[in-house]
């Protein structure tokens, strides 16, 4: 099967300076979620703005399902990448709703038939039907970012690249996107999430890429890059809270691979010699 | 598509000379430099006004942002060299236009050296120790330091769109100008909101609570201003002088040859 997106020692860097990208490789495999995590200035929006031809490589090749996003346009790469900004202040416009989530499809081309139902399938999907009529400008922050992200999942775009979606979003919000992202990936959705949120990549994610400095320093699973403390060190990062525990829980002979809550509290009850019959 | 026209005017530190002056020496220098682009009218003397600005440019060792700024407005100057050839009624008109592209090049050579050498803030001081009020004073200084920022949400928002489908480069005159709609409201709304915030912000710091300020820093004047503003002030008066002289006249009135 095609790889949804080849990123092949990608350099990269801004009409003057230093380079941002020095020598980027990823392979993104049709239907994965990928969490993309680093510090800030690491390069990681950089690199996102490669995958639909926003940013073309100095050095190197980006392809996305097999295409050469050098000798592709912005507007083709984006039927197949939906890439949703961090700031939805940077895209609202339309006078309603509807009409910010339809021009993408407008853009696009789509008979306006069609351009209706997506646009009413993208307001159910995320919750927005009662504001359809309202200005988008009107609404508050966290509606403004759904609105941002319907504008994107309306046409229906393969891959789907978020930056930063969990800003700024309350915890149920944050749960939302999470099952959003449950979702997309049942449909066989290709994701790749943007985040510095730790504890939310190590509850919603398999596998991770962490960059530092232009370059990918770590790829693989979850509970491997996250409890790497070289990783972490490299990568300026936090391990997940549990992790933390688990660390320091390390002497009374609890591993050290430990992401998700529910592992540490198995491995706890374990350790005290409980099980579930003791009603733990 | 990368907007890089404010490059020019975005202020980056170095050891030089005119770095270090004092801000007033400088604004007064910028005062007499547009006072003599204006004055004159003809090639010879707007060339080596032209030559001045280039000169205290690479003093500074500001070449390569001077030419980033220059560079961004040769479009503009092509535009008024063709305008004033065609509408001028004047006599020569190769010569008339060519002197009132200069004048636009050494106007925007010389804001670009004041505008690359001096910081927003100690303009800003500038004008307070010049007795205009500081609200306005400040005002000016947030608008300076706002076009980077404008200029790279201005970005973000193209990226943005874009990648929405928005298509910039095709299409006629009045598709595009529609275009424009996706990009002008959300930077509009964006720059709206962010002044509600700093004006909050402003405000949480007690913003105007007392008339009279202080100023952080003590600005006097050094015996290199000194010298600086004597040059310059016997340069922008002889200079002056000498075109208004008849025996120098011909000189100052230097013409390009006629075009048969």
């Amino acid at each position: 099967m095609q790889p949804a997106i080849v990123v092949k020692d990608l350099y990269f860097r801004y009409e003057e300076g230093d380079y941002v990208l020095k020598g980027v490789n990823l392979t993104v495999q049709e239907g994965e979620v990928v969490a993309l995590m680093g510090s800030n200035g690491a390069g990681k929006t950089t690199l996102i703005k490669h995958f639909n031809g926003l940013l073309k490589p100095v050095k190197g090749s980006v392809k996305v399902k097999g295409l050469d996003t050098k000798e592709r346009s912005v507007a083709e790469l984006s039927k197949i990448v939906g890439l949703v900004f961090q700031n939805p202040d940077h895209q609202l416009f339309a006078e309603t709703v509807e009409e910010e989530l339809a021009f993408a499809l407008r853009n696009f081309g789509y008979p306006e038939e069609v351009v209706r139902q997506r646009v009413e399938w993208a307001l159910t999907l995320m919750d927005l039907r009662k504001y359809r009529s309202r200005s988008p400008l009107s609404l508050s922050g966290g509606e403004r970012k759904r609105v941002a992200i319907a504008s994107v999942l309306c046409y229906d775009p393969e891959i789907i690249v978020f930056d930063e979606p969990t800003i700024g979003q309350d915890y149920y919000q944050k749960q939302k996107i999470a099952q959003l992202l449950k979702m997309l990936s049942k449909q066989g959705k290709t994701v790749i999430v943007v985040t510095h949120d730790v504890e939310f990549v190590a509850e919603n994610f398999n596998r991770v890429a962490v960059m530092a400095n232009g370059q990918i320093i770590a790829d693989g699973d979850v509970e491997e890059v996250l409890t790497d403390p070289k990783v972490i060190k490299e990568a300026d990062l936090r391990p997940p809270q549990i992790t933390e525990c688990a660390w320091l829980l390390g002497d009374l002979g609890v591993p050290k691979r430990i992401v998700r809550v529910e592992e540490l509290v198995e491995e706890v009850a374990r350790l005290g010699g409980l099980s579930e019959d003791k009603g733990f | 598509m990368r907007i890089r026209v404010f490059e020019g005017f975005k202020f980056k530190r170095k050891d030089t000379y005119f770095y270090k002056l004092d801000p007033r020496v400088k604004l007064l220098f910028l005062a007499y430099s547009l006072f003599l682009t204006l004055y004159f009218s003809t090639f010879l003397p707007l060339l080596l006004l032209f030559l001045l600005s280039l000169v205290l440019v690479l003093l500074n060792r500001a070449l390569k942002e001077w030419w980033g700024t220059l560079r961004m407005v040769f479009v503009l100057s092509a535009i008024i060299f063709l305008l004033n050839f065609f509408f001028s009624e004047r006599g020569n008109k190769v010569n008339y236009a060519s002197a009132m592209t200069l004048r636009f090049l050494t106007l925007t050579s010389f804001f670009s050296l004041f505008f690359l050498t001096t910081p927003p803030e100690e303009l800003s001081d500038a004008l307070v120790l010049l007795g205009i009020p500081y609200e306005y004073t400040f005002m000016f200084m947030m608008a300076m330091r706002f076009i980077p920022t404008l200029a790279r949400d201005l970005q973000t928002i193209i990226d943005a769109q874009r990648s929405r489908g928005l298509e910039l480069e095709r299409g006629g005159i009045f598709k595009r100008v529609k275009r424009l709609i996706p990009l002008l409201v959300p930077l509009i709304v964006l720059e709206i909101r962010r002044s509600v915030v700093v004006a909050e912000a402003l405000e949480a710091r007690a913003f105007g609570a007392s008339k009279r300020r202080t100023l952080t820093e003590e600005y006097g004047l050094r015996r290199a201003e000194y010298c600086f503003l004597a040059w310059t002030t016997i340069l922008t008066v002889a200079l002056i002088v000498l075109s208004r002289l008849p025996q120098t006249a011909s000189i100052f009135g230097y013409r390009l040859p006629e075009i048969p």
